[in-house]
């Protein structure tokens, strides 16, 4: 059996693949994991600074939209925020009670309901759907201490007059608050107007507009009470109403004369506006100043944004002209924070935050942040009271993104490692094929050389001792000579064999249909004295069989090689029949030479056919040939459309079965 | 009579390799296999060696390597159908001293042992003059000469302290004596006595101190070596 190694051995192969596949491998893996590491801190940074970028472009937006609200809202003037007035005491004038304008309905969404609180803690809500003052029938310093609860103590509509009550018997120059009832100076068709109005008010803001009362009231009422208890609260202030008519004809007028830093009486800087109205009627004409301080913004406690402002109305003319003290109110709205929170806030997010797993969200300070990874939380200046946080609710998002890349990075390197191992393996198949039929091709003519040597090393020899004379005696004589024949035959047959192996090509030969008998009773005939004395003994048995399709001189040297090789390989068998046999199969009639010598190891059972092909180390063989005969009786039987193939002997040895075609 | 092992598995090549070397007055001993010519080189006693390369069980080269490892110097002359320059150094680098391909002439076969042990010969040729401590020996005049006194050296005691200085890297058979020194066809029989008698009295001629040898060894039970170490 053939074992050398066309590659060097198993440690070569080792070594190669290692080279080829391992290396490579490797090297694949390390760039693989620097590729999905480097993936992984890129989509990290990218993940992160996304969702920094999206908190960035939502507090810029929230806050602007909240500005521009706050914005608009200074340009507002304060007698918007007013029911106007007339003092009860103010004699002869009437009292006039105007609406303000945007009572109605508030300009922006942010804005949930307005407020304005006098100096007399009187509250008036413009939005209240009953347009009514709110009076605070308790002292100030009561509400401080107690939160009164002003909803309990508002006015019934249409009380009028009787709003004073104890409060007015205790301060009887507290300006009286107006009623619509007690607006004398109206028409019939503009109470009409006014009805319809507020009844349409009713319907259409009751639900918000309480909301807001209540949220003001429970939240901000008692500290703003607190704040204006400071107040220079002078009782005895009056305050000149405006009449419709005149009001608007004042604001056509009114003109900034002066900006004006004041401060609270709480130290609050308040950086407001002079403002200079004019009264053109001829009869009213005077002027006020108007200091408006800019909207300060305010959280409670328990929820909602106050938004307010200081309005100081110093030497504000009197009745009869008699100078009134300086006059205070607060005014300003609660925030809807709803809807900041709500539909504003969701719709600025959904513009901005496009991080697949990240969230925003408005979080009173009090309350629990949401779940997940917090990536940045700040305070809104026009919300106080809220943070921003933007949370990501799917830390895992890279760790997937970057696992799903490893895997199909994991199964390209999978697919690139199967195709360079088969690569690798197919290669070193076919180097070792080529290897091994080069090696063959070697052997088969060291091989042939021996063969072709041997019998001329025989043939010379006697033939030198013949001519010198180097024989003992006449019977040697003739030994040598039968040497000289015996040695000229065996070259013969070898040169036939090689012949007969290089004219024979692979591919079909013409085939007929024939009898076996007859080209095997030639190769009994021929062939039967060199199995005799070779003390073998051919048994042929050809009782079954059928005409086949194949050609004689085929069928011939097949049956020459296979008996020639069962003599070579069987020699020291001690049963030494060979059995040349026939059997009928179905569609092929097979023809079998069977010796009982050392038979062929299953594993070398296909490549005994292969050309040059010679069991065992060159060296050390036994026996003579050039690998050729075999490979001969495969193109013989293959050419003929037949095949050949071998099996164990029962009792030892091997069969040589040739498939002919039946015909 | 000169020996000669044959190592060759074609029975047509070896029957006239003995043939023709028994005829040319060579005793010839033929082996088929590796191994049979590892057993028989180790055994017998030859001047030659012709070995075969192709051979079952064990190569020639093998069989080359492993008489050269185990120290056995006997000419031995490569005979093969291979004739690659490789196989040829391979052969040679393996200890060979020859290597002849086949086909051959028969008689330049012959001459080419006879040249290669001729050789041998030559490169085992004792030194004309010895000494022994107080005797001095010169084996072209046939003379030893103990403490100064001569004395004449007969023939076939010269000529068996030759041949064990010759093969003094082995022990000497009485028998291999007996058929080279004494040229004796066949051994077989013959009284080896007689070699023993001889040893003695080459002793008293060339032994220091001929009760205790230190020239011509004993070796007990197969035959005699020659030892001599200067002290």
């Amino acid at each position: 059996m053939i074992s050398r190694s066309g590659t060097g051995g198993p440690g070569r192969l080792v070594l190669i693949f290692a080279l080829s596949v391992l290396l490579p491998s490797l090297s694949l893996a390390a760039l693989a994991w620097r590729s999905v590491e480097k993936e992984r801190r890129a989509l990290l940074a990218e993940r992160r600074s996304g969702l920094q970028r999206a908190a960035i472009l939502i507090r810029r937006e929230l806050i602007g939209s909240v500005e521009k609200m706050r914005a608009e809202e200074e340009e507002r003037p304060y007698y918007q925020y007013e029911p106007f007035f007339f003092d009860a005491n103010s004699v002869g004038f009437g009292l006039n009670y105007v609406k303000s304008p945007i009572s109605d309905t508030p300009p922006s969404p942010l804005i949930e309901g307005y407020f304005q609180l006098n100096p007399i803690g009187e509250v008036q809500s413009p939005n209240d759907p009953l347009g009514a003052i709110q009076s605070a029938n308790e002292p100030l310093a009561q509400s401080s201490e107690g939160g009164v609860s002003v909803e309990g103590e508002r006015a019934a509509p249409g009380d009028g007059p009787a709003q004073s009550g104890p409060h007015d018997e205790e301060q009887p120059e507290q300006p009286h608050i107006a009623s619509e009832q007690e607006d004398t100076s109206r028409t019939p068709a503009r109470d009409d107007r006014a009805a319809q109005q507020r009844d349409r008010q009713i319907v259409a803001q009751s639900g918000r507009t309480r909301r807001a009362k209540e949220n003001f009231e429970r939240n901000f009422l008692p500290q703003i009470k607190r704040e204006q208890q400071v107040l220079p609260r002078n009782g005895k202030g009056q305050f000149l109403g405006i009449s419709d008519r005149n009001r608007e004809q004042r604001v056509s007028k009114k003109s900034v004369v002066a900006n004006l830093d004041a401060r609270t009486n709480a130290g609050q800087m308040l950086e407001g506006q002079i403002v200079r109205i004019a009264d053109d009627d001829a009869n009213q004409e005077e002027e006020i100043d108007v200091v408006a301080s800019p909207f300060l913004l305010k959280s409670a406690p328990d929820g909602g944004v106050l938004a307010y402002r200081y309005v100081d109305i110093p030497n504000l003319n009197g009745a009869f002209g008699i100078k009134s003290p300086f006059l205070r109110f607060v005014q300003g709205f609660t925030l809807d924070t709803a809807y900041v929170t709500g539909p504003l806030f969701t719709d600025i997010r959904a513009r901005y935050l496009d991080v697949p797993g990240g969230r925003a969200a408005l979080v009173p300070e009090n309350a629990t942040p949401p779940s997940g990874e917090i990536v940045l939380e700040e305070s809104l200046p026009p919300l106080p009271g809220y943070r921003l946080i933007v949370t990501d609710d799917d830390p895992t998002w890279v760790a997937n993104r970057v696992r799903e890349q490893a895997a199909l990075f994991a199964v390209v390197a999978g697919g690139l490692l199967l195709v360079i191992t088969a690569g690798l393996v197919f290669s070193i198949r076919t180097v070792r094929a080529e290897l091994g039929l080069a090696r063959r091709k070697s052997d088969f003519v060291s091989a042939v050389t021996h063969e072709l040597r041997t019998p001329l090393t025989g043939i010379k020899m006697y033939a030198d001792m013949l001519k010198e004379g180097w024989v003992r005696d006449e019977a040697t004589r003739s030994e040598y000579v039968g040497f000289m024949a015996e040695e000229t035959d065996r070259l013969a047959r070898l040169v036939n064999r090689v012949l007969d192996f290089a004219r024979t090509e692979q591919g079909n030969r013409p085939v007929s249909s024939m009898d076996l008998e007859e080209p095997i009773r030639d190769v009994e005939r021929d062939f039967g004295p060199f199995i005799d004395e070779k003390g073998f003994a051919l048994e042929v048995d050809l009782r079954d069989r059928r005409k086949v399709l194949a050609d004689p001189d085929a069928v011939k040297q097949i049956l020459l090689n296979l008996l020639e090789n069962a003599v070579k390989y069987a020699r020291d068998a001690e049963d030494r029949r060979i059995t040349l046999s026939t059997r009928a199969d179905g569609a092929h009639t097979v023809l079998s030479v069977a010796d009982h010598g050392p038979g062929v190891p299953e594993g070398e059972r296909q490549r005994i056919f292969s050309d040059f092909y010679r069991t065992g180390e060159e060296l050390t063989r036994e026996t003579t040939g050039a690998g050729i005969g075999l490979a001969l009786v495969k193109r013989l039987a293959e050419g003929i459309g037949g095949a050949v193939e071998i099996r164990e002997n029962q009792g030892g040895g091997a069969v040589f079965r040739v498939l002919l075609r039946t015909a | 009579m000169r020996s000669l092992l044959v190592v060759e598995d074609e029975p047509a090549v070896a029957r006239g390799l003995k043939d023709a070397f028994e005829f040319r007055g060579f005793t010839v001993t033929v082996a088929v296999d590796g191994d049979a010519a590892l057993d028989t080189a180790r055994d017998g006693r030859f001047d030659a060696i012709i070995l075969d390369i192709m051979l079952p069980k064990r190569s020639g080269f093998e069989v080359m390597e492993t008489l050269r490892a185990e120290g056995d110097t006997t000419p031995t002359i490569m005979l093969t159908a291979r004739g690659e320059e490789e196989d040829r150094v391979r052969g040679l680098m393996a200890g060979a001293d020859d290597y002849v391909l086949k086909p051959f002439s028969i008689t330049e076969l012959v001459a080419r042992v006879q040249a290669n042990l001729r050789r041998r010969d030559m490169d085992r040729a004792p030194p004309v003059e010895l000494e022994f401590d107080n005797v001095a020996v010169d084996l072209n005049r046939q003379v030893v000469t103990r403490d100064g006194a001569p004395e004449d050296l007969p023939s076939l005691e010269t000529e068996l302290l030759k041949y064990l200085i010759r093969h003094q890297d082995r022990v000497v058979s009485r028998k291999e004596l007996l058929e080279t020194v004494w040229e004796y066809p066949s051994a077989d029989g013959v009284e080896t006595r007689t070699v023993d008698n001889y040893v003695v009295r080459l002793r008293q001629k060339v032994e220091p101190d001929p009760e205790n040898p230190r020239v011509v060894l004993t070796v007990r039970g197969k035959g005699y070596r020659f030892g001599w170490e200067r002290r």
